[in-house]
């Protein structure tokens, strides 16, 4: 009895699936990927790297290091926060050679905690500035761009810059990342608080709330969410998700807000304790070389050299107007920050 | 590798008038203690002493906010397992004592849910009912209005909660109903009891015991599960326990011993809990060794209310998330209309063929059948050494230790058990540790699943009593000879439910499959996390579909089998 149902059920979603018309597109980088890179002879063993990236970009970095080194790559992907948990609770007997994370501050303590070692880092002087820890510990080998990310079916009009949502015409129709989930987001309001100053701060999110701005989830939910038109902007949107699904043909748009956003290096460290270390130092060379740049940027992030450029149809560096701020600062006041923005705004 | 693969040695026959089974339940004890035991342990002594150089947090609970969450914790759990019953417990008498037991397309599609990993309900509730969602656009504004302000509340969490866990409590009280023999019923009816009083005097006694063991299971589940609270709670600003532990391990700045002090409280919640269960069950009713003939009710009453409330539960939990859940998996555009143009079925042939999509699926599968035969042999090994001299049993203080330790896992939230793994087997001075390879994975799962497959088998032994076990002794058999002969045989049915609830639930699994998998072992649930989270929302819901098939598959073939051999045994 089952299987003649489970038979008619598989003939019947086969030939739904031959007259239904629509189709995904796929995207190919490949093309987008054009220097080389020559690797250090006699390595060998593998390493373990916890990545907190796209897994596509993890895929193309560590299958294009292992096809020039031999040398294997075991990714442990996820978010920041969830790898910043595995690798405190692993101290005591550390698993991963290479860290790379999407957010300054984890990295930052590591270094400052002497967990990690310094890099030898080749041309330093196409790198960002401010884009490496003290010592060369760590260092931002590509960023992205926090945005206002606009559906143009859903939203009245273009906002230009943060207050601009304070306007009654986008009441209840902007959503921020939930800056408890979102290191980005959180990094976003202690950049604002030191750029601007805390009263003015406040003043902008005490009109942002009063006009009805929705705070959570992480940022691929919150993207989903505007996305799928529950709400018009995402305030503080990461721009490579949306770039991407703007190549799917998404209705969205970035806008890079006039008064400055931030522009976050995910910084790449290797661990003291690793035991491959030049295989390591290998990878690290391999993430900053050109090649690694450019698979970076094919994947719609800013590239750490200047020398790099983006992709097609994301805003470059120079372009993006940055709030005066260092990542020092955001990264020792931080966590103050956001206990009294969710004290003001997220209490219930 | 994990000592639980070792079975323990079977309790050799030994002159009647001593206390017997100390040996087995020596062993049984060892081997819980390392793997329950000491991992809890671990976070324990870190709530107490502090982490990393961090000081202990125990003294912060009795903030108002602290208190705040737990009351929340308690209110949801009790939520939880009041919904769960009003679901589940008509659909148990209906599907075991009318005529719609026969309608076995009911117990496939109840399991649903279960298969489903928890966080994806609660995202499909919430992708069902935002703005312009499908609630608006189908049912229209006003009930999606309305749908999205009960969904935004601590019932709606408890609902969606509910619609998960009831499988849990449907899946015991049938079982118990199937094992009750008409007899009893029967008796009562034809002495002229009405239907309340048979219900007061006969049925719900026999029910109590095995209802309070669903209830324990369904409030710890529900005050354990993160899937919800961090999706739906979270949004609402509903903070229960397990939300914040979740948020203290996983959100930076880390504290640890903030979460190890919040677990304590869950720890202590759950030991209570399950105190109250063993003083409500403290008299196992035995339905007698004879297998009766079923109950049936016939006439046509049943009818009216049976077919309704049957849509009503299956609607609610298992059309309304899959309706959203396999749109999800075949729109084109996000943004775009429902309509044939923009949905496809290629996210499917993606998530099959690129990537790890499918090498998840494999390992996932087959690292959860492995886990479930290893806590289903531990079971059936715990059984038989506690249930051998149940008259004088020996060490009966090791025996309610290891009773407690069966359930223990359920009544930690499986991120703290998972922490206390990372603790205890990462820890520098083990010479060999499974940790960082598939078997602390196998490990993990086995201990996570225990309890569920403890409490199937338990229940299908106690449905029979001890009165064919002491006739098989008295006629010379081996407690070996016994076990192979006439326990196992008669459990059958239960064993085989036993191993797929693990199975089902080892594929499902999020919290040790995501922390403890070892770099480049991909399993399914954090695979369907990640892609979400990356904003690849159809690929992620392709595969829970994919995930959700294949569980069907297995549950429909072994169902089908457990049905023969209960045809087989009542013939």
């Amino acid at each position: 009895m089952k299987l003649r149902y489970a038979l008619v059920s598989a003939i019947g979603a086969a030939a739904l699936a031959l007259s239904a018309c629509g189709s995904a597109a796929d995207s190919d980088t490949a093309s987008d990927v054009s220097a080389d890179w020559t690797a250090p002879e006699g390595l060998s063993g593998e390493l373990t790297m916890y990545s907190a990236n796209p897994q596509k970009l993890n895929d193309e970095l560590t299958s294009a290091f292992t096809e020039a080194t031999g040398v294997k790559v075991n990714v442990f992907g996820g978010e920041t926060g969830k790898l910043t948990a595995k690798l405190d609770a692993e101290w005591a007997n550390p698993r991963a050679d290479v860290v790379y994370l999407a957010s300054y501050a984890p990295a930052a303590k590591y270094a400052a905690a002497g967990r990690t070692m310094p890099l030898e880092l080749s041309d330093p002087g196409t790198l960002r500035e401010g884009w490496t820890g003290p010592d060369d510990q760590f260092v931002g080998r590509d960023g992205s761009a926090l945005a206002l990310v606009v559906n143009t079916k859903v939203a009245p009009s273009t906002p230009k810059d943060w207050s601009d949502l304070a306007a009654p015409e986008f009441k209840g129709k902007v959503l921020m990342p939930d800056p408890r989930e979102s290191g980005t987001a959180r990094d976003l309001i202690a950049a604002m608080v030191a750029a601007n100053g805390k009263d003015k701060t406040w003043e902008l999110f005490d009109k942002l709330f009063a006009n009805g701005l929705a705070v959570q989830g992480a940022n691929g939910p919150a993207l989903d969410d505007v996305t799928a038109g529950s709400h018009a902007v995402v305030l503080g949107g990461v721009d490579y998700s949306a770039y991407t699904a703007i190549d799917k043909g998404e209705p969205l748009q970035v806008v890079l807000p006039s008064s400055g956003t931030t522009i976050t290096p995910r910084p790449v460290m290797i661990l003291k304790s690793t035991k491959n270390s030049e295989a390591a130092k290998a990878l690290v060379d391999f993430m900053l070389s050109e090649k690694g740049q450019q698979i970076s940027a094919a994947n719609k992030m800013i590239p750490a050299r200047s020398t790099v450029p983006v992709a097609k149809g994301a805003q470059p560096f120079d372009d993006i107007k940055q709030l005066d701020f260092t990542w020092d600062e955001v990264q020792k006041t931080g966590s103050d920050i956001l206990d009294e923005f969710t004290a003001r705004y997220l209490k219930k | 590798m994990t000592t639980l693969q070792r079975p323990a040695p079977a309790p050799t026959p030994q002159p009647r008038r001593r206390r017997v089974g100390g040996r087995g339940v020596l062993a049984l004890a060892v081997i819980l203690v390392i793997a329950v035991a000491a991992p809890l342990a671990a976070v324990l002594v870190r709530a107490v002493i502090g982490y990393d150089g961090s000081p202990s947090a125990l003294g912060a609970l009795a903030d108002a906010d602290n208190l705040r969450v737990i009351g929340n914790t308690v209110l949801l759990g009790v939520l939880v397992v009041v919904i769960a019953t009003v679901m589940a417990a008509p659909l148990a008498y209906l599907m075991s004592w009318t005529p719609m037991r026969d309608k076995r397309w009911v117990d496939v599609a109840v399991m649903v849910p279960f298969m489903t990993p928890p966080y994806v309900a609660a995202l499909a509730w919430m992708d069902f009912t935002r703005v312009d969602g499908l609630a608006d656009r189908w049912l229209g504004t006003w009930v999606g209005d309305g749908v999205r302000a009960v969904l935004n509340t601590p019932v709606g969490m408890a609902a969606i909660m509910a619609c998960e866990l009831f499988t849990f409590l449907y899946l015991l009280l049938r079982n118990r109903f199937d094992a009750m023999p008409a007899s009893s019923d029967e008796a009562a009816e034809v002495s002229g009891a009405s239907w309340g009083q048979r219900l007061r005097w006969v049925t719900s006694p026999l029910m109590t015991p095995t209802f309070a063991l669903g209830a324990l299971v369904v409030f710890l589940r529900a005050c354990a599960e993160f899937g919800t609270p961090i999706t739906l709670g979270n949004r609402i600003g509903f903070p229960v326990l397990v939300s914040e532990i979740y948020r203290n391990v996983t959100i930076d700045p880390l504290d640890f011993p903030r979460a190890s002090a919040f677990a304590s409280v869950l720890l202590g919640m759950g030991v209570t809990v399950w105190g109250l269960q063993q003083w409500v069950a403290r008299r196992e009713v035995p339905l007698g060794a004879r297998t009766g003939r079923r109950v049936l009710v016939r006439g046509g009453r049943w009818r009216l209310v049976g077919y309704p409330w049957i849509s009503a539960v299956l609607v609610l939990s298992v059309l309304v998330p899959f309706t959203s859940v396999v749109l999800g998996a075949m729109t084109v555009l996000r943004s775009g209309p429902l309509s044939l143009d923009n949905l496809t079925f290629d996210y499917f042939g993606r998530v099959l063929h690129t990537g790890h999509g499918l090498e998840a699926l494999e390992n996932s599968a087959v690292l959860s059948a492995v886990a479930a035969t290893v806590a289903t042999v531990f079971t059936l090994v715990y059984v038989a050494v506690m249930s051998t001299g149940r008259r004088r049993p020996a060490m009966p203080g090791l025996r309610r230790v290891v009773d407690l330790l069966g359930v223990a896992p359920d009544t930690v939230p499986t991120i703290v058990l998972v922490i206390g793994f990372i603790f205890l087997w990462n820890a520098p001075w083990l010479p060999v540790t499974p940790y960082n390879s598939v078997w602390m994975i196998v490990l993990a799962y086995t201990v996570i699943m225990l309890p569920l497959v403890l409490q199937s088998i338990k229940s299908s032994r106690t449905s029979f009593g001890d009165g064919l076990v002491e006739a098989s002794a008295a006629a010379g058999a081996s407690s070996w000879q016994t076990m192979r002969h006439i326990v196992v045989p008669l459990m059958a049915p239960g064993i085989v439910a036993g191993w797929l609830l693990g199975f089902l639930f080892g594929l499902r699994e999020v919290v040790a499959s995501s922390l403890l998998r070892p770099a480049s072992l991909e399993l399914v649930s954090p695979w369907i996390l990640s892609e979400f989270d990356q904003g690849n929302r159809p690929e992620a819901m392709a595969m829970t579909v994919v995930g959700v098939l294949t569980s069907t598959v297995v549950l429909v073939v072994l169902e089908w089998w457990r049905r023969r051999m209960q045809a087989a045994r009542s013939a």
